[in-house]
């Protein structure tokens, strides 16, 4: 930990470079532990119950998963928005870019492709049914 | 320039850490927030670690790929089942739970390397492990009974993507745990050494990243799926 | 949505030749070998990508697609594009990484053979698409299209001749080496900064961190050790941390190699021992104890020193004209 000090970047994953009791360590991860088991469960109930309006479960589940993640992120990867990890978050920035252009990009134009195209021979035949 | 020097600076009550703007015109090298060069190049530490989270961000990529493909073709069963008809709650939910109670213990494992005690270091890494294992078991039953069923990899198009996004994740997993064993092996032969905690950083962050990848991954296939 | 997405990336692509016919204008050119294979791929490129954006255009297309229009279309980008910016770089840093150029006659003759040949070949290929002609025939018998054929034949002629041509000028340069040894590392008056190094550079690359304060530093640097008539003061050398060398890259990669073979051919005994060879190789090499070496300050001291008198040679030798530091 002692050859973090020089330039004041820190490592992605590390916790802050000042000292920092072990108790303190772990109640971070307890804490992200607990917020991540109740997501998770919020994302089970919202599938598995009628507690949400049907039609709304997948955005609920993606605002879920993603709020998950950032759990994640902040309390296991110690990914934060101070200062000596602008050069962490710039490059998560610029994965969930490319990670948005791919999946994004790809339903679109396939969901396009799917409405213009002539359906199989198969779909017509359960079309007429 | 020396260390001190630099960190000295940083506390000046008039300089910005965020340093928004141009740094006053005193170039780079005088002040202290980061990547202005202040107390010369990084320390190995950080360019392991960012370097290593660079990879991971582009395996994310690779992830995004699969994902992409299953997106479009979750509905092309081709007259075979679909997903409600297949997934078994009860087995994803326990899944989840040991790898997120996997991904707390590497935290812990990770804890317990910041005060270099061994003992905690290897039970925290054994538990990972055991959680890994058992992971990995549920889902090769679960790959197992589908393909017996009938429904393997070649079933349709939808069962295709599935088994290739689950399989991806899961062969990291394995990777993920061999590359356990041999640092459980390391830290117990060599000790906490400075290139050896490089090292289990770099494992954190992976094991980390697989369990935010299956967040991702039980959203969209298993929970998204089942409404489909 | 097709036609959209081949369109943008006309806008970018013009964008940078705009940038670099903007920073060749103003400059003095010299028309070493390296600068006509730049020359040339800039104007075979933008021809190359106007056919391109010809068959962006949905109607066109669905009449060109898998023609030898098409075909023509992208070995002028690829030529262009890859090949002839390719041979550009090589000659271009030949001289840093083996320590000495590349015969500059027997270059010219493979950059103009390359450049006719390239343009004999494929032009003639341009009509014949637009005739009708499509690709991967194994005969045809369209007579309209024999005489382009013909011409596209002799162009490929020319291209092998080009090719001999690079071939001989690797050869007659590695026989050549001594009389065209790059003594200084700096053969082209550069501005950049690896020509600040010895050809071909040490392991640690600069004895000391440049300081950069602009863009090109190196020029900086030359223009005072010319106008001073001397070179910057000696630096004070230091101890330089440099990384063990290890062959397990590669042979890992064997074995990935030969899982990938397997995993292709179903032969999953072979994929076990691949993977299981891979991994061996990788935690042996992680158990090294030692993972990099130090060069003694005296050691880089004495590298750093035959280089700054190969230099400090060339300044004599070339007083007010004008050199490197």
């Amino acid at each position: 930990m002692s050859d973090n000090l020089d330039t004041g970047d820190v490592a992605a994953g590390f916790a802050e470079p000042h000292e920092y009791t072990v108790w303190e360590d772990i109640q971070g991860y307890l804490f992200g532990l607990v917020l991540a088991t109740l997501l998770t469960a919020a994302s089970f109930y919202a599938v598995y119950t009628h507690l949400i309006w049907a039609p709304a479960i997948p955005i609920a589940l993606v605002a879920l998963a993603v709020a998950q993640i950032g759990v994640h992120l902040v309390f296991f990867l110690h990914l934060t928005t101070a200062p000596d990890n602008t050069n962490n978050v710039l490059a998560l920035a610029f994965g969930v870019l490319i990670v948005a252009l791919i999946i994004g990009g790809s339903v679109w134009i396939m969901g396009h492709l799917d409405e213009r195209m002539m359906p199989s021979m198969h779909q017509m035949m359960q079309m007429q049914r | 320039m020396s260390a001190t020097d630099a960190v000295g600076h940083g506390h000046a009550r008039d300089v910005d850490p965020y340093l928004l703007g141009r740094g006053g015109g005193r170039g780079s090298g005088h002040v202290a927030a980061t990547g202005r060069g202040a107390g010369g190049p990084a320390s190995k530490t950080v360019v392991v670690a960012y370097g290593f989270w660079l990879f991971l961000l582009s395996d994310i990529v690779l992830f995004s790929c699969l994902f992409a493909a299953h997106a479009v073709l979750q509905t092309a069963i081709a007259d075979g089942p679909a997903g409600h008809e297949l997934f078994k709650p009860t087995n994803i939910a326990i899944e989840t739970a040991c790898l997120l109670l996997s991904s707390f213990t590497c935290g812990m494992s990770a804890a317990a390397c910041g005060v270099r005690n061994l003992l905690w270091t290897q039970v925290a890494l054994l538990v990972t492990g055991l959680l890994g294992v058992a992971f990995l078991v549920l889902e090769a039953k679960d790959f197992a009974e589908l393909v017996e069923q009938g429904f393997g990899p070649q079933r349709s198009a939808f069962l295709s993507s599935f088994f290739a996004v689950v399989g991806c994740h899961g062969l990291h997993v394995s990777a993920g745990l061999l590359w356990l064993g041999t640092m459980m092996a390391q830290i117990f032969v060599k000790g906490f050494r400075a290139d050896i905690l490089r090292r289990m950083l770099c494992f954190n962050l992976f094991w980390h990243v697989l369990d935010i990848i299956w967040v991702a991954l039980f959203t969209i296939v298993y929970l998204i799926g089942e409404g489909r | 949505m097709f036609g959209i997405a081949t369109s943008i990336i006309a806008v970018g692509t013009g964008v940078k030749v705009y940038n670099w016919m903007f920073t060749m204008y103003g400059g003095r050119i010299r028309y070493a070998t390296p600068m006509l294979w730049s020359v040339g791929f800039i104007v075979t490129f933008i021809i190359g990508g106007m056919t391109g954006v010809l068959l962006a255009v949905p109607p066109a297309d669905f009449q060109l697609h898998n023609s030898l229009f098409l075909v023509a279309h992208f070995h002028n980008v690829i030529i262009g594009g890859v090949l002839f910016a390719g041979f550009a770089g090589i000659t271009y840093w030949f001289p840093k990484a083996f320590g000495f150029r590349l015969h500059e006659g027997w270059g010219k003759v493979s950059f103009w053979c390359a450049l006719i040949g390239f343009y004999v070949t494929f032009v003639p290929l341009y009509v014949a698409g637009l005739l009708g002609m499509t690709r991967r025939l194994q005969h045809y018998e369209v007579a309209a299209w024999r005489p382009w054929v013909l011409i596209a034949g002799l162009g490929v002629i020319i291209l092998l001749i080009g090719a001999i041509a690079q071939v001989i000028q690797l050869v007659v340069s590695v026989r050549q080496r001594d009389a065209l040894r790059d003594e200084t590392g700096d053969p082209w008056d550069g501005r950049s900064l690896e020509w600040a190094t010895a050809s071909p550079p040490p392991a640690f690359n600069f004895a000391v961190l440049p300081n950069v304060g602009g863009d090109e530093p190196y020029w900086q640097i030359k223009r005072l050790a010319i106008e001073r008539q001397q070179l910057a003061p000696e630096p004070t050398y230091k101890a330089i941390e440099v990384p063990r060398n290890s062959p397990v890259g590669f042979i890992t990669a064997f074995f990935a190699t030969i899982t990938g073979f397997a995993l292709i051919w179903h032969i999953w005994w072979l994929v076990a021992v691949g993977v299981a060879a891979a991994y061996v190789v990788f935690v042996w090499f992680a158990w090294r104890d030692v993972t990099e070496y130090e060069i003694p300050a005296e050691e880089v001291a004495r590298i750093d020193r035959a280089r700054r008198a190969a230099r400090q040679q060339w300044l004599e030798a070339n007083a007010p004209a004008g050199g490197p530091a």
